[in-house]
């Protein structure tokens, strides 16, 4: 059956559906679609309201991020939203089951970890967004590639590093936001997305944005065949 | 040399500096031209051991040296190494 939308949601997206590469199927599939965004960030902020406008049926968002009305005021003229508690990440792991997609917007190291777990056991692709003073950093880890990287492929030990993290400038963090979010789209709306296994760093400073290939690590203990050191295990 | 991109939290070692220059026929020298131009940058950057600390990336061109050689990997002056620290966030 072809799917359709009413005359409002034409209107509202009609620039988007003008797009090449979308379609009135993509824009269906973004209003039938939950995603979950972990984070109570400048960064989370970004994704939820560029994802609300983008026209995702449901966001599933940190508590942190309802505290400022005006901002879920904004987002519920948009798009459905259930807000998670308010300080604990795993209140939210209670939604994500219902979850399209998922984003981590600078959630913390064990949030991380457990989004990584429950993303690959569930094939969800999510992605990640942080930054740290003027960089910041978007990567893309579709679950439903097969031989995908996951997270702790990369980031063995995110938690060790947590003291050298500064605080972002906003138009950083906001960068890092609207790009997960746009990844998200073309995720759920094209069914997948050319910077899978990719991360993009942003330089603020210099203005510029680099693409770094990321690989499943064969010795990754989230994949059941690693000795728990992953690649580092073989460093000259 | 080649070109060596410097994140936020170690600029305070490089004077500033985003994007310095460093000699070295592979990662591991040029790791070592660092340290003798930018002091203490090392000991962030890897472990008593000598190895890559387990929060950091580095990154020759597009490519993470753990999949490569590590710091036996080879490099060329007109490369790009990137040293890329997990950012975890978690501040509201």
């Amino acid at each position: 059956m072809t799917p359709e939308l009413g005359d409002y949601e034409r209107r509202r997206y009609a620039r988007q559906l003008a797009l090449p590469g979308w379609d009135v199927a993509a824009q269906v599939r973004l209003a039938d679609a939950t995603v979950c965004i972990l984070g109570a960030t400048p960064e989370a902020a970004a994704t939820a309201l560029a994802l609300a406008g983008a026209g995702v049926g449901t966001l599933v968002i940190d508590g942190g991020l309802a505290d400022v009305p005006a901002r879920v005021a904004a987002l519920t003229t948009l798009c459905a939203v259930r807000v998670g508690a308010a300080d604990a990440a795993a209140s939210l792991w209670r939604c994500a089951p219902g979850a399209d997609a998922l984003v981590e917007a600078g959630a913390g190291a064990a949030a991380r970890a457990a989004l990584d777990d429950w993303a690959r056991g569930a094939r969800v692709p999510w992605v990640i967004a942080v930054s740290d003073g003027w960089d910041a950093q978007v990567a893309v880890l579709d679950q439903r590639v097969a031989g995908a990287p996951c997270a702790r492929c990369v980031w063995p030990a995110p938690d060790e590093g947590r003291a050298e993290s500064d605080a972002p400038a906003a138009p950083v963090a906001a960068w890092a936001g609207a790009l997960a979010a746009l990844e998200v789209v073309k995720l759920l709306g094209q069914g997948g997305s050319a910077a899978h296994a990719r991360l993009m760093l942003l330089s603020g400073l210099a203005g510029d944005v680099r693409m770094l290939r990321l690989r499943r690590d064969p010795a990754c203990p989230a994949h059941g065949d690693g000795d728990g050191d992953g690649a580092r295990a073989g460093a000259a | 040399m080649a070109t060596v991109r410097i994140p936020t939290p170690l600029r305070k070692l490089t004077n500033g500096q985003e994007e310095v220059k460093a000699e070295g026929a592979t990662i591991g020298a040029v790791l070592a031209d660092l340290e003798k131009n930018f002091p203490g940058i090392k000991e962030r950057l890897c472990d008593e051991s000598g190895q890559v600390r387990r929060f950091v990336n580095i990154f020759a061109n597009e490519e993470d040296i753990r999949f490569l050689a590590n710091l036996e990997t080879p490099v060329k002056d007109s490369d790009e190494i990137s040293i890329v620290p997990a950012i975890a966030g978690g501040a509201a």
